[in-house]
């Protein structure tokens, strides 16, 4: 073990990825029914490595080659699977970023989750996810990448079925682990291709080469599709985006650790981690760019049409997500990044916002929040418009100089459909944002009836949600020590302010984050970015860009004003005029749907069918021949073993017998 | 590679003359001490089996500088070949003695024989893993069966016990009459019993003497019956299912390792001129050994029974790469040794300790509901059979991974696809278990006598070790391929 | 002179003798007879060999066998001896409790 602690870094390092994984050990081994110690380790655990991440990050930040700890696993000739560390720039940030967020909703748990009869398991599912989130952030290669990519999809399934006993959770849980699923199945096929191709799964290999052009661009552009589509189940692209909303059935800082900062930034992050592979191939490029932006659009329009405030974050998850992608796919290396950066900041703080409200009020919906008093919880109502400020991309938030990053990378390129996009993407965010945060804050007095026949579907689900939340809330009632009854801030004690602290945090960081945009963007294009002055957007429209789209987003909550802030707006909403519209939206374009008759049709009715088929006939009459001929020969070899010394003997003599023939024949 | 030659070189043996020194300690103390000393035997023993350990890694020079010392005229061989064995051997050692001290002490045997007889065995095996000479060979093979044969009917009071004992000494006896006729045809066919002489002969000749070709045949049946190869596999069961469970751990590794050591010295170094001779026969015997071994395990109700003809097939497994006789052949015999030798006594320590006073619960149904009285006996014993399948990620993959991999690569692909079936076949009896653990409520017999098994500390380490062993070998296997590489490497 | 080939087919007849005595004889005692009847073939053979190439190897060899022997019969005969105390019978037949 002395190696170990030669290396500082590589200590670090391994502290960093395998204490969660510890930690999580002794809870489910030993800790289990002592909630309170379980928290605690999990936190410690995670605290450690969040140090050790931003000790990694100060050591390593002037390091301009990525540095690399490797062993090659399992040689078999001629492939190299490599299995570690690698530290360069951006597995550093996505590091930190791991590590800050989970500390920050580890601590908010404490209070959020305080009395849950799965206390101590929720803990080791964070600190599961911790450990596989870390190690699959610092992986070399991409079968480590991917058996921990495989890893916090385990740990996210989990945690969306954390209230087990809920039905929908349950099948939340499935949904997004099976729609992942398919995903994977082409990310796997595609480092399948690779591996025969290429024949090295290492990270900074495969980039090398691809840039190189040592690798045939047909293969590139057949392993990069195929690696995307890890992407788009992973990050909730189109057309498997339908289960990050239902995965919004977990506890809400889940929702904030998982669903939105971190676990689907994973394809994100995926996608930039091999990013100069992906941009060796203007095809996967384009299909990528294409693909971001419809779902940019597409769950834009969603969040449009729900009450429930979960689920407005979580298709802004989505939309923004998609943004990412377009700018990663755009050619803006550092813009996407960048974005993902400070989206993980602030959705987190949103979600966070959000999971104080439905901790009130046991309720997700809006309206009910708004009349309930939420405008009352001065620290979240403060927090979540200045995360709602910086999603609409405003001066001076964090969201602001992400969003201007990619919006100048989508201007520089030819076809300007795209910038045209986005730029409409933003509108939209900026309106579903502050529709929220009005419904919020200005409730409406007078309870007009509902438009009933468009919001049916929501408006079933809500209330399903709110019934069972409020049975589990029963159940455990006791324990909460704090039901609707004292809805302010004052006499809340601890529990609070463990939620409250997370808050103003990750609000600081909202804050402050954009202003260090050319230090991170120094810091990961390296030189790179010294010589041509960053990436994209500072030419000469850049101003006109950067009015455009700050007007977007002005314009969008001007609009969300008119229609649902000032007095005596109808709070309805342009969409509640628009029914079939609204249905639209609502039922989320019918992709579930299609989905679910293509399954039925395409899959059930006729491809399983013939698999079933030759299952039953073919493949369990062989295994079931095969089974009873080996047994049947097993109890004939095992009563010749009688067990008899002389016909051991016997036997003995003649086998030697037989030997002896075969050598002298 | 260098050679240090020398007539008498004491250093190369001070393993076994620590090994010695500590098993005639351990008779001493038995003589002269009072009962109350009789908990220690285990850890006197224990410490003698780390001290040869740190010899075997350290002496006379390091493992890594590759040096190959031959002393007391070529009679004994030390090159990382056997280093790795005497690793294999000592580490089997070891974790036997871990498990047999709880053992010993519940069925009231606590006596110093005992761990004197293991530090015997083990003292023979690395005389045969060192021996470079037939009547060296000869003498180390004889002093571990002579042990194995007392170890094996230890419980006396036990008339299956007994009965192992007997049915062992017999047909080892009867062997070893063979080894011996084949030995004398040798030296009668190349005027030597040294294996680098008869290798030099065989080669300068190119004989094809009948005494020669017969002589080798007898070995193969020697050899064979110390592995417990099919044909030669018929005690196997009846003395594993009858020997006391710790002992049943140790002769499945240990002296199994052992006979495969001398086989492949003696027929990689000093009969490679005969390879061709020899081929189909240790392929039809593989294929055998495979399929009968996994075969009649799937009837089995004993667990340990089962578990003996499940080492049968290991050893056919072995005995695949043996014939992919190149690097990777030889380096994947001893990695799967050393996997086994892991996985299969971390099976058999569980074994010890849910078997109980006398060994009454030794069968498949008293495995059931394990899962829930014992979650940790359970957890462990599920990853050793995973381990003994060949399930990911566990040692016991990787080892038939590189097994399969060399017989493919030397063009024994017939013989690769038997072993994978062999393999899927093998996963039925070992997952029998498995689903006996956690899918089978108790029965209510067992419910009344079950009296909760005892973990003793040892034990409890022992377990430990062997399923880090495992996982290690399953996860990390490089820096053990590196290590076994070079260990072939010493052979030629 | 009596040639090699006559001390190696004695060797070989006694070896062969042995073995099908440990085969076909059921006392245990007697197979253990057998056995020490084929080491001594083997002796013969060695001491024949040797002579007959002027190395003295395998006189050396004769030796350890004869006392491995020994030792041998020692460890054999406590066995069946503790053997004999649970059950009284010394005819293998009886002893099968192990099977399948």
């Amino acid at each position: 073990m002395s190696w170990l602690f030669k290396d500082p870094v590589l200590l670090a390092a391994v502290l960093c990825t395998w204490l969660p994984f510890l930690s999580m050990a002794v809870i489910l081994i030993f800790t289990r029914h002592k909630p309170q110690l379980s928290s605690y380790i999990s936190i410690g655990a995670v605290s450690t490595s969040l140090i050790c991440a931003l000790y990694l990050l100060i050591k390593l930040v002037h390091v301009g080659e990525p540095v690399e700890y490797r062993t090659a696993w399992l040689i078999a000739d001629d492939i190299i699977i490599p299995f570690g560390y690698l530290f360069d720039p951006l597995s550093l940030l996505m590091l930190l970023i791991v590590a800050v967020i989970s500390f920050l909703v580890q601590v908010y748990s404490l209070g959020y989750m305080a009395g849950d009869p799965g206390f101590s398991r929720y803990y080791a599912f964070q600190s599961l996810f911790a450990w596989a989130m870390m190690d699959m952030v610092i992986a070399p290669g991409m079968l480590q990448l991917y058996i921990f990519w495989e890893l916090v999809g385990l740990a996210s399934y989990l945690l969306i079925g954390f209230y087990y006993e809920k039905w929908s959770a349950g099948q939340a849980g499935k949904k997004a682990f099976v729609m992942t699923r398919l995903g994977d199945i082409g990310f796997f096929l595609g480092l399948i291709l690779l591996v025969l191709g290429f024949g090295d799964l290492g990270i900074v290999a495969m980039n090398e080469a691809a840039q190189a052009q040592a690798i045939p661009s047909y293969l590139i552009t057949a392993s990069a599709l195929l690696i995307f589509c890890g992407v788009i189940g992973k990050s909730a692209q189109f057309p498997l985006l339908t289960w990050l909303p239902d995965a919004m059935e977990g506890p809400t800082p889940v929702s904030a650790l998982l669903h939105s900062a971190t676990m689907v930034a994973a394809g994100v992050y995926m996608f930039s981690r091999i990013f100069p592979f992906f941009a060796a191939s203007p095809t996967a490029m384009a299909i990528a760019l294409a693909i971001g932006t419809i779902t940019m659009l597409l769950s834009s329009t969603m969040a449009m049409a729900t009450y429930d405030i979960k689920q407005v974050w979580a298709y802004s998850t989505v939309s923004q997500l998609g943004f990412m992608v377009m700018g990663l796919a755009a050619g803006g290396y550092f813009a996407g990044v960048f974005h993902l950066t400070t989206h993980a900041g602030f959705k987190a703080l949103l979600f966070l916002c959000s999971g104080v409200f439905i901790h009130e009020y046991h309720s997700n919906d809006m309206r009910d929040i708004g009349k309930g008093g939420g405008r009352s919880l001065k620290i979240p109502m403060v927090c979540m418009t200045v995360g709602a400020l910086a999603l609409s991309g405003v001066f001076p938030f964090s969201g602001f100089f992400s969003k201007e990053a990619i919006m100048g990378v989508l201007a520089a390129y030819p076809n300007k459909i795209w910038l045209l996009a986005g730029l409409l993407g933003a509108l939209m965010t900026a309106y579903y944002s502050f529709r929220l945060i009005f419904m919020i804050l200005f409730p409406k007095k007078v309870d007009a009836t509902m438009p009933h026949d468009a919001v049916h579907y929501h408006q079933e689900k809500d209330d399903k949600i709110q019934i069972d939340h409020e049975e589990a809330a029963a159940g455990h009632g006791a324990a909460h020590g704090h039901g609707s009854s004292h809805g302010h801030e004052e006499g809340h004690g601890n529990v609070f302010w463990y939620m409250a602290w997370p808050l103003i945090i990750l609000t600081t960081i909202t804050l402050v984050l954009g202003f260090f945009q050319h230090s991170l963007e120094g810091f990961l294009l390296g030189h790179a970015a010294d010589a041509h002055g960053g990436e994209g957007g500072h030419g000469a429209g850049h101003y006109a860009l950067l009015i455009a789209a700050v007007s977007m987003g002005l314009a969008g909550i001007a609009w969300a004003y008119y229609e649902f802030g000032r007095k005596g707006a109808s709070q309805e909403g342009f969409l509640a005029r628009l029914p079939k519209t609204q249905a639209l939206f609502a039922n989320r374009w019918y992709i579930d749907r299609f989905l679910r008759r293509f399954l039925d049709r395409a899959i059930y009715g006729g491809l399983t069918n013939v698999f079933t088929r030759n299952d039953r006939r073919v493949i369990d009459g062989g295994i079931d021949g095969f089974c009873l001929f080996t047994i049947g020969s097993g109890r004939l070899f095992s009563f010749l073993q009688s067990g008899m010394l002389q016909y051991n003997l016997l036997v003995m003599v003649a086998a030697v017998g037989l030997v002896v023939l075969y050598f002298v024949v | 590679m260098e050679q240090v030659m020398s007539t008498i070189n004491l250093s190369a043996i001070y393993p076994e003359i620590i090994l010695t020194c500590f098993s005639l300690l351990i008779l001493l103390m038995q003589s002269f001490s009072t009962p109350r000393f009789k908990e220690y035997y285990g850890y006197v023993s224990l410490v003698g089996v780390l001290a040869a350990l740190a010899f075997v890694v350290m002496e006379p020079s390091s493992f890594f500088a590759q040096t190959v010392v031959y002393s007391f005229n070529d009679m004994w061989v030390v090159d990382n070949y056997a280093r790795f064995f005497k690793l294999i051997f000592l580490l089997g050692t070891g974790l036997t003695i871990l498990i047999s001290m709880k053992y010993l002490e519940d069925e009231a045997m606590q006596y110093g024989e005992y761990f004197a007889l293991i530090l015997f065995a083990t003292i023979g095996m690395m005389i045969m893993a060192s021996a470079g000479e037939l009547i060296t060979l000869f003498l180390g093979l004889e002093l571990m069966s002579l042990s194995l044969y007392v170890l094996a009917g230890y419980t006396r009071v036990r008339m299956v016990s007994n009965e192992a004992a007997l049915k062992y000494f017999i047909l080892g006896s009867f062997a070893t009459g063979f080894l011996l006729y084949g030995i004398a045809l040798i030296y009668g066919s190349t005027g030597t019993t040294s294996i680098r002489a008869v290798a030099a002969s065989v080669g300068k000749y190119g004989l094809y003497s009948p005494g020669l070709v017969m002589g080798m045949a007898m070995l193969v049946v020697a050899f064979g019956f110390k592995a417990a190869l099919v044909p030669f596999h018929m005690w196997t069961p009846d003395v594993y299912e009858g020997a006391p469970a710790p002992i049943t751990a140790f002769m499945s590794a240990g002296p199994k390792a052992a006979a495969f050591a001398a086989f492949a010295r003696v027929f990689m170094e000093g009969l490679p001129a005969l390879q061709m001779e020899w081929t189909w026969l240790i392929w039809i015997m593989a294929a055998l050994t495979m399929t009968i071994g996994n075969v009649i395990a799937l009837v089995q109700d004993n667990i340990k029974r089962m578990l003996a003809y499940s080492s049968i097939a290991h050893a056919g497994y072995v005995l695949v790469a043996f014939l992919a006789a190149g690097e990777l052949g030889i380096s994947s015999v001893l990695y799967y040794l050393l996997t086994y030798t892991f996985m299969n006594i971390g099976a058999f320590a569980i074994i010890t300790a849910l078997s109980g006073r006398g060994e009454p619960r030794v069968f498949v149904r008293d495995y059931q509901g394990l899962g829930f009285q014992h979650p940790f006996a359970a957890v462990a014993m599920s990853l050793f059979l995973f381990s003994l399948a060949g399930i990911p990620p566990t040692g016991g993959f990787m080892g038939k991974f590189y097994i399969f991999s060399a017989a493919v690569k030397e063009g024994y692909i017939g013989l690769a696809v038997i072993g994978v079936v062999n393999s899927v076949v093998s996963v039925y009896y070992y997952l029998r278990v498995t689903v006996a653990m956690y899918m089978e409520e108790p029965s209510s017999v067992r419910e009344a006598e079950a009296a909760a098994p005892i973990f003793s500390p040892a034990l409890v380490i022992a377990i430990f070790i062997s399923a880090y062993g495992v996982l290690s070998l399953g996860l990390f296997p490089s820096s053990y391929v590196a290590i076994v590489k070079q260990s072939f490497l010493a052979l030629q | 002179m009596v040639s090699l080939n006559s001390y190696l087919i004695l060797g070989a007849m006694l070896f062969s003798i042995g073995a099908v005595g440990v085969f076909t004889q059921r006392n245990a005692l007697i197979i253990y007879m057998c056995i020490e009847l084929m080491l001594n073939a083997v002796n013969l053979t060695l001491v024949a060999f040797s002579r007959f190439l002027n190395n003295l190897d395998g006189h050396v060899f004769v030796f350890m066998i004869m006392t491995v022997a020994a030792a041998e019969a020692a460890v054999g005969l406590s066995i069946i001896i503790s053997l004999f105390r649970n059950k009284p019978t010394v005819n293998v037949d009886d002893i099968n409790l192990s099977k399948g």
